[in-house]
């Protein structure tokens, strides 16, 4: 289990993150979303050891991992930008890593190679960036971790190696009950394989849930009512938002999906329907509920 | 927690592999420019041994290729060590690099450690293979292989010193750049700020001054970029102490920056890289000391260069403050990449360090008085002058009123501060009779500078050295009329007398170590140099003169005898100056000459005061005035078979007697 426990870190008189708990439960995929800056890479930096926090610590399994190489040597975590020496190659890498880390699975690797498509023996500098990511992606799988800390993994991928990865990643939990924690703004990707998400803001965690769980606690509606009702009509619900087109009311409701259906229905609207929401719409109205200007943002 | 440990050595291996081969290009070339170094001396060996003989040249020939050899590659290893250190630590100065190498199941003690290693095996593994077969084929004999030897132990020492300084500095850093600047910055400034200081001292403050064997091994402390070049230079300058302090100093100094490297490692924040210094007093520290460099040269160099009235200090002033806060700015400039941020503390540092630097100076030269300083006889053992040392009161006192002469006619020359000038030149005040005629008598008006030293052991066991710089210009500042009279009272002491004579010297038990013959060829000499003072020679049979060549028996006995008949004859005693080279005095049939010859290569290696050697330093030679009332001498010397011209009418240039290298030269004999 991964724990993070009350941390903080700030660069300089900025705080990145604040007082940040909360738990990752093992063999799960876990979705870290957020704003720009929110602190979403800085987690995943403190959690690999990269960073130490200020304040507060993450544990695995019990002990931290800053200054833990046995810790540390459960996870591996690929940046947004990884980075390869100039004369690096996949094999060479795989050189190093193969003696670094004892979990080092070189069937993997050598079915890994088969699997996505670069050479091994090319310079990884001189690939595209999603090549690049590959490449760290084959490493990181054969290492075999028990945490693997992905940063916007599915950046610059095309859609058979998008689905590749998503693929792999699903099997490792599978096979080997790794925990996986993908940070990313691509919601759509997140949505396909996590089972979990956390969504960052300004350094503080705004939520933190099962996905579905997630996506069942926030409600679309749109309703149609005979004649033009006030706002003070739906003050018994946590309404986020509420758009208007012409007599077509489109809200945005936090709460239980049965107990909004039951409140709309009594106003005996002319009109109404329930819609799923996607990933994207849960973040965009998570993040209005907490005071992001999406409205100014996107006009 | 052994686990722990063991995984952490296991991985201390492959990283260590690993940070070898991120160095192969830089083995590669170094290597190669070893290959063409070595295919260059054996060509260069190749022609000498044709052009050459003689064994023992070629030895010297192909030691001396071996020694430079060792110091090209050790100049190349130092290059290359700092390519090699930026290079290795460069995965700090990345934000995407510390991401990689952060996330690695090591500490970070151990990735510092063994990248460290690995860089220094890299660079120091073709600098010891290339050396050590240059070594193999120019070195000839013991001594060479013993020099070579240390040359290389030296080289390695330096690399290991250099390439851990530059290690820090790069975890200091943000960047590449910065620890490259501030390696070369700190290992050029600390230095330079060495040299201004004692430059400084030694020109602000005169009669002060620092001999250069005991400013250059500090300012080597702080730059061991330096550490193996000045090693060989006080290897091959015979300066042990140096040498053996360095190596002492180098050992300390890379294990402490091992170990604060190691802390450093643990510490640094990796969100620095391509940021800002991780150490935040780092350029601050060099800012000021780049600045005050550049402002104390800047000051210094304008009041020299001054020669109108305006005050030489305000001069310095001027300048020092100006040419120190443009330098200050523009490092701000350079290590802030413009003016934001922390440029008011940096100010404040660099204001303080100047006012501060200024105040000593201003303090040392006009408040404490130290140019002007002379030490209380009462507070004094002993007192050089040269290399002459007197113990008695009397005349250490006498010495403290030239002091004294000479400190206060120094204002009346320079204004504070002084130009910057040289203080040790190639004429040097011995502190003999023969030298103050020339510089403080008018009637001999000096013709070229000396270098008056005066060195006071005190009481308490600390030494006190000035060094006045006297010019045919300046020498008249002083009352020269006083110190003429006081140099005169000083060279006819007793004390005095004593030591410059190895007669009388040799009375007191000291052994006369430059009369002994160092080797047969020494102990003949040419009949032609017999007489030099009357320009002409006698043309003696060589061989057929030569006698008790090699008796330091007979030698002692006529000491012993010269020496009771001088200490018998008051009148004579107080006269005598001790030996000397010019004959003057020598004008009556009652006196004979006694001529003593010692080699030239114990005058050169001979150091201790007071012995004969130093004082003849342009000859080989001394001339005793010998009057037959000497009548103790005059039998040793019949006794043992020399014509001392007394027994027999003959000229008075036969009367001499010549000691050769302890041989006796025996002149009027068939």
């Amino acid at each position: 289990m991964l724990e993070i426990k009350n941390v903080t870190k700030r660069f300089g008189e900025k705080t990145a993150i604040e007082d940040l708990s909360f738990t990752i439960p093992d063999a799960s995929v876990f979705g870290l979303i957020g704003s720009n800056g929110s602190g979403k890479s800085t987690l995943l930096r403190i959690i690999s050891g990269v960073y130490s926090p200020d304040g507060g610590s993450v544990e695995i399994d019990g002990e931290s991992t800053f200054e833990a190489p046995a810790v540390k040597e459960k996870c591996f975590f690929i940046s947004d930008n990884p980075f390869f020496y100039n004369n690096s190659t996949v094999e060479s890498m795989a050189g190093l890593y193969r003696e670094l880390y004892s979990t080092w699975d070189e069937g993997k690797f050598i079915k890994l190679c088969g699997m996505f498509p670069i050479g091994t023996k090319d310079r990884i500098i001189n690939m595209s960036k999603g090549m690049q990511r590959q490449a760290a992606l084959m490493i990181a799988l054969s290492v075999c971790p028990k945490y693997i800390l992905l940063d916007e993994i599915f950046d610059g991928l095309d859609p058979v190696v998008r689905q590749l990865i998503k693929k792999l990643i699903m099997e490792l939990v599978a096979e080997n009950g790794t925990t996986v924690i993908i940070a990313s703004h691509n919601l759509r990707e997140l949505e396909d394989v996590c089972d979990h998400v956390g969504l960052i803001h300004k350094g503080g965690i705004v939520m933190e849930k099962d996905l579905d769980e997630a996506k069942l606690g926030i409600h679309r509606v749109q309703v149609v009512f005979e004649k033009e009702v006030g706002e003070g009509v739906f003050n018994e619900l946590n309404i986020v938002s509420s758009r208007r087109q012409g007599k077509m009311l489109t809200l945005t409701i936090k709460g239980d999906g049965k107990v909004i259906e039951d409140s709309i229905r009594e106003m005996n609207p002319v009109y109404m329907e329930m819609l799923p929401l996607t990933l994207e719409e849960v973040f965009i109205s998570e993040m209005e509920a907490v005071g992001y200007d999406i409205n100014n943002i996107l006009e | 927690m052994t686990s722990t440990i063991s995984s952490n050595k296991k991985n201390f291996k492959k990283l260590f592999k690993w940070a070898l081969s991120r160095n192969k290009a830089i083995i590669i070339v170094y290597s190669i420019l070893m290959a063409i170094g070595i295919v260059i001396d054996l060509y260069v060996m190749i022609m000498i041994s044709g052009l050459r003989s003689a064994t023992d040249q070629s030895v010297n020939a192909y030691g001396m290729i071996g020694y430079f050899s060792i110091t090209m590659a050790q100049i190349g290893a130092l290059l290359f060590t700092l390519i090699s250190a930026v290079n290795t630590f460069s995965f700090l100065h990345n934000k995407r690099s510390t991401d990689m190498f952060g996330a690695l199941p090591v500490t970070r003690g151990t990735m510092y450690l063994s990248h460290l290693l690995g860089g220094i095996t890299a660079v120091a593994s073709p600098f010891v293979i290339g050396s050590f077969i240059v070594m193999g084929f120019t070195c000839r004999s013991t001594e060479y292989f013993f020099a070579e030897l240390c040359f290389i132990l030296f080289g390695i020492m330096g690399i290991a010193a250099s390439y851990s300084f530059t290690a820090l500095i790069a975890y200091c850093c943000g960047t590449g750049r910065d620890t490259t600047i501030i390696t070369i910055g700190a290992n050029a400034i600390y230095s330079g700020v060495i040299v201004l200081f004692f430059g400084a001292a030694s020109s602000m403050l005169p009669g002060v001054s620092f001999d250069s064997a005991f400013y250059t091994p500090i300012m080597t402390l702080f730059a061991p970029y330096m550490f193996s070049i000045f090693l060989e230079i006080y290897y091959s300058g015979g300066q042990t102490t140096a040498m053996w302090m360095t190596i002492i100093w180098d050992i300390i100094f890379t294990a402490g920056m091992i170990f604060i490297g190691m802390r450093a490692a643990r510490t640094r924040k990796a969100e620095t890289a391509q940021n800002d210094f991780n150490v935040k007093w780092l350029p601050v520290v060099i800012k000021a000391g780049i600045s005050v460099l550049c402002g104390g040269l800047a000051g210094l160099g304008t009041a020299s260069a001054s020669e109108a009235g305006y005050s030489n200090m305000f001069i310095f002033a001027f300048w020092y403050i100006m040419i120190g806060f443009a330098a200050f700015f523009i490092l701000h400039l350079i290590f802030q990449r413009g003016l934001k941020g922390k440029f008011l503390p940096s100010l404040i540092v660099y204001c303080c360090t100047t006012v501060g630097t200024l105040g000593i100076i201003f303090g040392l030269t006009t408040g404490l008085g130290i140019d002007t300083y002379v030490p209380a006889a009462g507070n004094v053992s002993s007192v050089s002058i040269g290399n002459t040392e007197f113990k008695e009161y009397e005349n250490i006192e006498t010495i403290t009123q030239i002091h004294k002469i000479i400190a206060e006619g120094i204002p009346n020359q320079y204004q504070r501060p002084y130009f910057l000038g040289h203080s040790y030149t190639d004429e040097y005040y011995y502190g003999d009779s023969e030298t103050w005629d020339g510089t403080f008598n008018e009637k001999y008006p000096l013709t070229t500078h000396v270098d008056f030293n005066l060195t006071y052991r005190k009481i308490i066991g600390i030494s006190t050295v000035r060094c006045y710089y006297i010019t045919p210009g300046n020498v008249n500042y002083y009352d020269c009329g006083k110190i003429e009279e006081l140099l005169k009272k000083l060279y006819n002491s007793e004390e005095y007398k004593k030591m410059r004579s190895s007669v009388l010297w040799e009375a007191d038990g000291a052994k006369i170590n430059g009369m002994a013959p160092k080797s047969a060829e020494l102990s003949i000499i040419s009949p032609y140099s017999l007489d030099p003072e009357y320009g002409y020679g006698y043309d003696y049979d060589e061989t057929s003169t030569v006698k008790l060549s090699t008796d330091e028996k007979f030698i002692s006995g006529l000491y012993k005898a010269l020496r009771e008949d001088i200490l018998a004859d008051k009148e004579y005693y107080k006269n005598y100056v001790g030996e000397h080279y010019s004959f003057d005095t020598f004008d009556g049939d009652d006196y004979m000459r006694l001529t003593v010859y010692y080699p030239g290569r114990v005058l050169n290696y001979s150091h201790d005061p007071g012995i004969v050697s130093e004082y003849y330093s342009g000859s080989n030679y001394f001339n005793l005035r010998i009057p037959y009332a000497y009548k103790n001498t005059v039998k040793y010397l019949e006794d043992n078979g020399v014509n001392t011209g007394r027994s027999k009418n003959i000229g008075r240039a036969d009367r001499n007697v010549i000691i050769d290298n302890g041989s006796t030269l025996l002149y009027g004999q068939t």
